[in-house]
């Protein structure tokens, strides 16, 4: 059952992200805004669905559907293959463009999960809590 | 939609259409199959489901301390190279033709398998629990943002460098099976 959800969730993640870039790269000719969008709108998702699986004693989320989101979807949503393909191209015409692309997308994908679990928070218990930082 | 005419416009409208649920499916099917390897080899090498999912209480569970992410960490350098290698290959190949069923095999592997098999949502949150409160490294305790910093530089600077290698090695393959072809 939770290998199905496994499956299920990687499965519905890939599409999602498949199509994203399909429709990035016809509006936009370019891939690398999809990936980057795909990886940080990934890493919000995440905060925000840990927080609000832990925090809410109301719901009482199971875990199959934990797996499903977290491990599943998220995980096949965002990729970190991809992101080396695209750091390496850039490497060869740009190297300034590649650290910066590099340095961008872990620095926002980090934010956005912290972002994420503090919308979560603030949701839940309408306080920012006690959120340690450092 | 019964009495679809059989001019050249519908034609190749549902031409594209079922390609792009081929394709879709395609994809599907590789991120299911990349999805379950990785959680496989995430139980084999840490013994659970990765460090997110572990039960703490309330907030702390994005800030648990955690053992080094190792799984991950093997997880997006091995992905990195393989889709590396398919993506040269296919660069290397010099095509002229390649027909819906190749794309949907490409796509399959690619967009499906390798990238559901690496994943950044789980690195970003392992970068932010070791930063936070750090982790054991060949046995020691070092600086938690001296461990954060050294497993995203590892995951980012490795994996890049096994891109290179797979499309080094690629092109020297094509290189030796074409000889005497001049690019």
């Amino acid at each position: 059952m939770i290998w199905l959800m496994i499956a299920l969730g990687g499965a519905l993640g890939a599409v999602a992200r498949f199509w994203l870039t399909r429709a990035i790269s016809w509006r936009f000719s370019s891939t690398v805004g999809a990936t980057l969008l795909a990886n940080v709108v990934g890493s919000f998702m995440l905060g925000f669905v840990l927080v609000f699986a832990v925090q809410n004693n109301v719901l009482n989320i199971p875990q199959q559907w934990r797996v499903f989101i977290e491990i599943g979807f998220l995980g096949g949503f965002t990729t970190f293959a991809t992101f080396a393909v695209e750091l390496r191209s850039m490497i060869l015409s740009s190297p300034m463009k590649a650290l910066l692309y590099g340095v961008g997308m872990v620095v926002l994908s980090v934010i956005a999960l912290i972002v994420g679990a503090a919308l979560s928070n603030l949701w839940l218990t309408n306080s920012f809590g006690m959120i340690p930082c450092g | 939609m019964a009495n679809i005419s059989a001019d050249n416009t519908s034609a190749a409208q549902r031409n594209r259409i079922y390609d792009g649920l081929r394709f879709t499916l395609a994809v599907a099917l590789g991120g299911a199959l990349g999805a379950v390897l990785r959680v496989l080899i995430t139980v084999i090498l840490a013994g659970e489901s990765g460090s997110i999912l572990q039960p703490t209480e309330g907030l702390s569970e994005l800030f648990a301390p955690l053992q080094f992410p190792l799984a991950t960490l093997l997880i997006n350098i091995v992905g990195s190279f393989a889709l590396g290698l398919v993506i040269a290959n296919r660069v290397y190949t010099q095509t002229n033709t390649w027909s819906a069923h190749q794309e949907a095999w490409f796509l399959f592997i690619t967009s499906g398998f390798w990238s559901a098999f690496t994943t950044f949502s789980a690195f970003s949150h392992d970068v932010l629990q070791l930063w936070v409160n750090g982790a054991a490294v060949f046995g020691f305790w070092w600086p938690p943002q001296a461990v954060a910093g050294m497993y995203l530089l590892a995951s980012v600077v490795i994996s890049l460098a096994a891109v290179m290698l797979a499309f080094a090695l690629s092109h020297r393959r094509h290189k030796t099976k074409f000889a005497g072809h001049s690019e």
